[in-house]
């Protein structure tokens, strides 16, 4: 199927996510996320090309 | 490194560029460049060093993984050479948050990564260039005789890897008022797994932007989730090899299993 392992990761993601909303809800602070993204930002830039 | 892999490439050099770039972006600031100067000048840094290595895959036909393995030792000791180890310190003020305040560079970086994410998944599809990347790694050959230039396309996603590797640099970078000479170790493994868990195909033709930044969110969310849930953060390189394994098990019966239909199809 088509876009078959995009669907497989976007539902990995969906349960990690689900899992950390009830056992650790803080994972989803502000800060937290902005620094998430901050520190993936060489990998999340290197891999488009 | 999507369009690399697309190619059929691979580029393990780009941890080692990111370094080079980052101290590059840090010694060019500190000597009284603007920050938008240092930034570009870093962005060309990555293109020469992107172009080389795809020169030496596209025109003298050499192995990418032979090219950017040499690369990766190459810059990363050329560079401990030249900075005898030390860090670029005292960068200055107006180099940090690439001088916009610290509440507003994270919408800025998180613009640009989403415009050139935008960018990429939309040329891939609808442009002949984005197309003709998938044809050269899904059979070069048949690309050849369909008149694409091959060659041309293997050196262009070099030198485009080249750049999105400086301009990562800078934006990490301005993070922090001091650049480590050893940054960007252990890059490449990241940067590949993320695009690997994300269906690309290792040989090439297959995968899409859109996969690469689930990947990269899956593989990037997972060692701060393990502190979140109190589990110890060594299992994290422990839990993201295991995801790599899996996904690449996944594609391996998918192929199978549509073998197998094929080839069923046709006997009926």
């Amino acid at each position: 199927m088509k876009r078959s392992r995009e669907i497989s990761v976007a539902i990995a993601i969906a349960g990690l996510a689900g899992v950390l909303a009830v056992a650790a809800p803080g994972y989803f602070a502000r800060e937290n996320l902005i620094d998430l993204f901050l520190a993936n930002i060489p990998c999340s830039l290197s891999h488009w090309a | 490194m999507t369009l690399v892999i697309l190619t059929g490439q691979i580029d393990i050099s780009v941890g080692s560029m990111f370094a080079i770039c980052s101290v590059a972006a840090g010694v060019l600031a500190k000597s009284g460049l603007p920050s938008p100067a240092a930034a570009i000048a870093a962005c060309l840094v990555g293109a020469i060093l992107g172009s080389i290595n795809g020169a030496l895959v596209a025109y003298a036909g050499i192995p990418s993984i032979v090219v950017t393995l040499a690369g990766m030792v190459v810059l990363r000791d050329a560079l401990r050479w030249q900075t005898q180890g030390a860090w670029v310190q005292d960068l200055p003020s107006n180099f940090q948050w690439l001088g916009v305040s610290q509440s507003v560079y994270p919408v800025m970086a998180f613009l640009a990564v989403a415009l050139l994410a935008v960018v990429f998944a939309w040329g891939l599809r609808s442009i002949s260039a984005g197309r003709s990347v998938y044809a050269t790694g899904s059979s070069p050959e048949a690309a050849r005789l369909a008149g694409i230039d091959t060659s041309m396309v293997t050196f262009s996603v070099f030198v485009i890897s080249g750049v999105l590797t400086g301009l990562a640099a800078v934006l990490n970078s301005v993070r922090f008022n001091q650049i480590p000479s050893n940054t960007g170790l252990g890059l490449e493994m990241k940067v590949i797994a993320a695009v690997i868990v994300g269906g690309a195909a290792i040989t090439g033709g297959v995968g899409t932007i859109v996969g690469t930044v689930l990947g990269t969110i899956l593989l990037g969310a997972i060692g701060p989730a393990l502190t979140f849930l109190g589990a110890s953060p060594y299992w994290e390189r422990a839990i993201q090899g295991a995801i790599i394994l899996a996904a690449v098990v996944i594609d391996a019966a998918r192929i199978s299993s549509e073998k197998h239909a094929r080839t069923a199809g046709i006997r009926a």
